[in-house]
């Protein structure tokens, strides 16, 4: 240690010159406080922003002058034998010659940037937006790592050595590791642990080269040549065990599964659950199917209106196998789809089963997909075509007309789809099928006045549209028939099948009434401390689940999940802490007969329980 | 790493091989330096002094064979054994922008027996300035600086890798002057590689030369210089040279002149003329010509 801080003393002494060109530098910036122009704030943010300006400069090349000349010149040279011949380790002469250039650099870089560092705060944050410590670090830290590889890279060049091809060939290696390990995770952002592969790498190559250094003068001393060779031994044994170790990292982080999340939340669709929570790390989403616990991890989801089939959007061309690619529209099915994607459909039964992909661009504004999966509809800058998914071959094409709202796509029938169209200027909307064996269209309904000129929901023959206070639910097989329904902020309600309404109503107390044609039938309350209420879905016997929201210093969010029977009032089967996923997320529901399994969630273990809609049972999931 | 080698040896070099590509700089080389000796290495520019002399300080390890000195690797023992030994470079490679005492003072850091009284005095003797700055110092003071620095810890070993190239006569003199002086007050064992013949048959105990890599001769001063004799005959054929092992011969005057490498003075030998050689002579002899006496 004492060689050390002799041989850096000395290493200092000799450089002095640089404190004296750095306090010269840190003059020039002030110097404009008193040029005659402005006010005297604004020539202060302008010595300011100029002096951090020239600091940095300043820094920045003497980061790459020092690493140079670390150890290098002397090499190159040969005027190490003036360290070699006296009784000095090379790890002293090499980490004497390391803290001296950091020494070096950091003082010199304070005495550059002292000016702007005293006096601009203010501009710190204009410019920056980091706080001045921040900031002092990220420019220190730039500083250090390129001196570091700045060495590396001058050692390996004044070698001359023939090695320099492997080096490259190990860069181009390494780099082809780390990025393997980060695109993907960028894709899922997963942000988090790709910023810790970031932190990991750049450490490991501060690693390689800070200890690389003492390695290569420890065991090639004067030889210019087993320098470059043992540097490189070292650099790269250190860069590519952390490139590796990071690779498996991020195929461990993305390896995540729904029993590794902690605070899920899920959305229902359809017959499945899109749940998302933390796990490893991130974010990652989930589509689950409740009744069989299988799920496939993706992002933007569709699902079929019946049975077990999901497709997830997932971008191309880079990244075709969907479970590794993780993206979520914000808005709508379809809409604020990039061009250029690959739809993959995913069974999900016992086991996810990869059906089909198919390759999709342009600006993808309505997806479908049939029960089985086989088929697929996309509607794509107006024009509808319905695609085989096995074979990829498109089996019609059709205009569907001026789409100037989101649409929507199901398939009535294996060989029909029905278009949703709404036109918002006129605030219609037009229901269409097209059959894809005759290639025509045939009118169902339209086009119908809308309160909205969105089209809010389709379930089976009911179409749902919405507005700020009201809803209107209109039957398809009767179109002028239009129920409307007052709803606001502070209400929820849920059309049961057989005609009847479940209203709830926020508040302290939250209560619930059924009613039947606009007369209540029932009141349920939960008790005082209940402020929120709303229903999540209809078992087939009529009882409803319904989940509760009540206060709770313990519990953030202290949900409590029944299974109600409204002919009786009685709130049975009481799960603590669960809160059933909703595929209605705005104030109104309605019972869906395709829907047969309900996804409840716990939020507290991160688990799974699912209800069988059909007989009540409630079943573990995960 | 201790290695097993005799005692009263200073160092010990055995087989070492240095390669640089396809050239071998050093060949198998073998030599051993009683402690106390003065140890000549001779050889002409790119004979592979150098590179021998890096592998003996641990500043290169050898292809094949090992480096001892003091009874101690060394490469891996080189920065303990650097507290033992002292070095004067071919090159001055002090940082010029140092001056003389800051020199000292960096040395004296660095070594736990440091004669700073020494130095001092040595510096006075040379006539050189201690605010100096190394740079501004001419060669020979350089040199003196070096070997100032080089001797104020006392060393056991002092390694002088071609001491006196570039220097003057005067400053030749004085350095060897100082290197004797040296050896009068301690029995340091010393080792150099020089081109300087003269200076150096002053002071050597013992002799090698090296050419090509190889070490032709390896033996006492004395010996050296009682087997190698110039014999002229008057005649252009001589009848008889009996054993005579012959470096060289060519025409003198009518007759022929021979270097002769295994002279003894016992034998009766019907020449013209029998005279001693040079070690200067004898090393143009050995190394001037490829292939010449061993």
């Amino acid at each position: 240690m004492t060689h050390l801080l002799t041989i850096a003393r000395r290493e200092i002494e000799e450089r002095a010159f640089v404190f004296v060109a750095a306090i010269a530098i840190a003059l020039v910036a002030p110097a404009a406080l008193l040029m005659p122009y402005g006010s005297f704030t604004d020539r202060r943010s302008v010595a300011v922003i100029v002096s951090f300006c020239l600091g940095l400069v300043f820094s920045l090349g003497l980061a790459l002058v020092l690493g140079t000349t670390l150890i290098g010149r002397d090499l190159s040279e040969k005027r190490l034998s003036f360290y070699l011949a006296r009784p000095v380790s090379p790890s002293s002469i090499w980490f004497g010659n390391l803290t001296a250039a950091f020494a070096l650099l950091v003082l010199s870089f304070f005495i550059v940037n002292a000016f702007p560092l005293a006096l601009g705060a203010a501009e710190f944050r204009l410019m920056s937006a980091v706080s001045r410590g921040s900031a002092v670090a990220y420019c220190l830290g730039v500083a250090v790592l390129i001196m570091l590889a700045a060495h590396v890279f001058s050692t390996w060049l004044r070698s001359h050595s023939p090695i320099l091809v492997l080096d490259f060939v190990a860069l181009i290696a390494a780099l082809g590791i780390v990025s393997g390990a980060l695109f993907p995770l960028m894709l899922a952002v997963a942000l988090r642990p790709a910023s810790q592969i970031v932190a990991v790498i750049l450490l490991a190559v501060i690693v390689a080269a800070a200890g690389g250094g003492a390695w290569q003068l420890s065991r090639g001393r004067i030889d210019v040549r087993r320098n470059h060779r043992e540097l490189s031994i070292f650099v790269w044994c250190v860069v590519f065990l952390a490139a590796l170790g990071m690779f498996a990292y991020s195929r461990w982080v993305l390896a995540v599964t729904p029993k590794d999340l902690t605070e899920v939340t899920g959305i229902q669709r359809g017959n499945l659950a899109e749940v998302h929570g933390a796990g490893r790390g991130f974010f990652p989403h989930f589509m689950v199917n409740p009744a069989t616990g299988a799920f496939a991890p993706g992002g933007k989801f569709v699902s079929a209106q019946d049975g077990d089939v999901s497709a997830v959007v997932a971008p191309s061309p880079s990244f075709e196998n969907a479970k590794i690619a993780f993206w979520r529209a914000q808005f709508g099915n379809g809409g604020g789809v990039p061009s250029d994607w690959i739809l993959t459909i995913t069974r999900l039964a016992q086991s996810p089963q990869q059906i089909a992909t198919l390759p999709l661009s342009g600006h993808v504004q309505a997806l479908g997909i049939s029960g089985d999966g086989s088929r697929a509809a996309v509607v794509v800058d107006g024009i509808l075509t319905i695609y085989d998914t096995t074979s990829r071959h498109a089996l019609a094409s059709s205009r569907v007309g001026q789409v100037s709202a989101a649409i929507q796509m199901t398939f009535v029938a294996p060989d029909t789809v029905r278009a949703f169209v709404p036109d918002q200027g006129r605030r219609t909307l037009n229901v269409r099928d097209f059959n894809v064996g005759t290639r025509q269209w045939t009118n169902v309904a339209g086009p119908l006045a809308l309160m909205s000129p969105y089209l809010y929901r389709v379930v089976g023959p009911l179409l749902v549209t919405r507005a700020p206070a009201q809803a209107e639910v209109r039957d398809l097989r009767n179109p002028s028939a239009v129920q409307t329904v007052p709803v606001d902020a502070n209400s929820h309600i849920w059309f049961m099948r057989d005609g009847r309404q479940a209203l709830s109503r926020s508040g302290a107390p939250a209560y619930f009434e059924i009613r039947r044609g606009g007369v209540r039938e029932r009141l349920v309350n939960f008790g005082p401390d209940v402020e929120s209420v709303r229903v999540a879905g209809e078992i087939s016997d009529g009882r409803l689940v319904v989940t509760t929201y009540r206060r709770s210093k313990k519990y953030p969010s202290d949900n409590t999940t029944y299974l109600l029977d409204p002919r009786t009032g009685v709130l049975g089967h009481p799960m603590a802490h669960v809160s059933a996923a909703i595929d209605w997320p705005t104030s109104i529901g309605m019972s869906d007969p395709a829907v047969t399994h309900l996804a409840l969630l716990n939020r507290e273990g991160g688990e799974m329980d699912a209800v069988d809609l059909r007989t009540g049972a409630v079943r573990h999931v995960f | 790493m201790t290695t097993s080698m005799n005692a009263s040896e200073a160092i010990r070099i055995d087989g070492v091989t240095v390669r640089y590509g396809r050239k071998t700089a050093v060949d198998r080389v073998s030599l051993n330096v009683a402690r106390g000796a003065v140890y000549a290495l001779l050889g002409r520019n790119g004979a592979g002094k150098s590179s021998l002399v890096r592998c003996m300080l641990g500043e290169q390890r050898p292809q094949n064979g090992s480096v001892s000195l003091l009874g101690e690797d060394a490469w891996t023992r080189r920065t303990t054994l650097m507290q033992r030994v002292g070095v004067v470079s071919e090159e001055a490679d002090a940082p010029p922008s140092m001056r003389v005492d800051a020199l000292a003072r960096f040395s004296a850091s660095l070594y736990p027996r440091w004669n700073r009284a020494a130095f001092d005095e040595r510096l006075a003797r040379f006539s050189v300035s201690e605010r100096a700055r190394f740079g501004d110092l001419s060669k020979g003071q350089k040199k003196q600086v070096t070997v100032a620095l080089a001797l104020a810890h006392e060393p056991e070993l002092l390694v002088l890798d071609d001491p006196t190239l570039g220097l003057d006569v005067v400053a030749r003199k004085s350095l060897f002057e100082e290197v004797i002086a040296e050896l009068a007050d301690c029995g340091t064992t010393i080792f150099i590689t020089t081109h300087d013949l003269a200076g150096v048959e002053t002071i050597a105990d013992r002799v090698a030369m090296m050419v090509n890599g190889r070490i032709v001769v390896d033996e006492e001063l004395e010996s050296i210089k009682g087997r190698f004799r110039r014999v002229r005959f008057a005649a252009a054929r001589p009848a008889a040279v009996g054993n005579l092992a012959t470096a060289a011969v060519r025409t003198w005057g009518a007759g022929t002149e021979m270097i002769v490498t295994n002279y003894d003075p016992a034998s009766h030998i019907d020449a013209a003329e029998v005279s001693s050689m040079s070690l200067e002579e004898i090393f143009i002899a050995v190394t001037g010509e490829e292939g010449g006496a061993r």
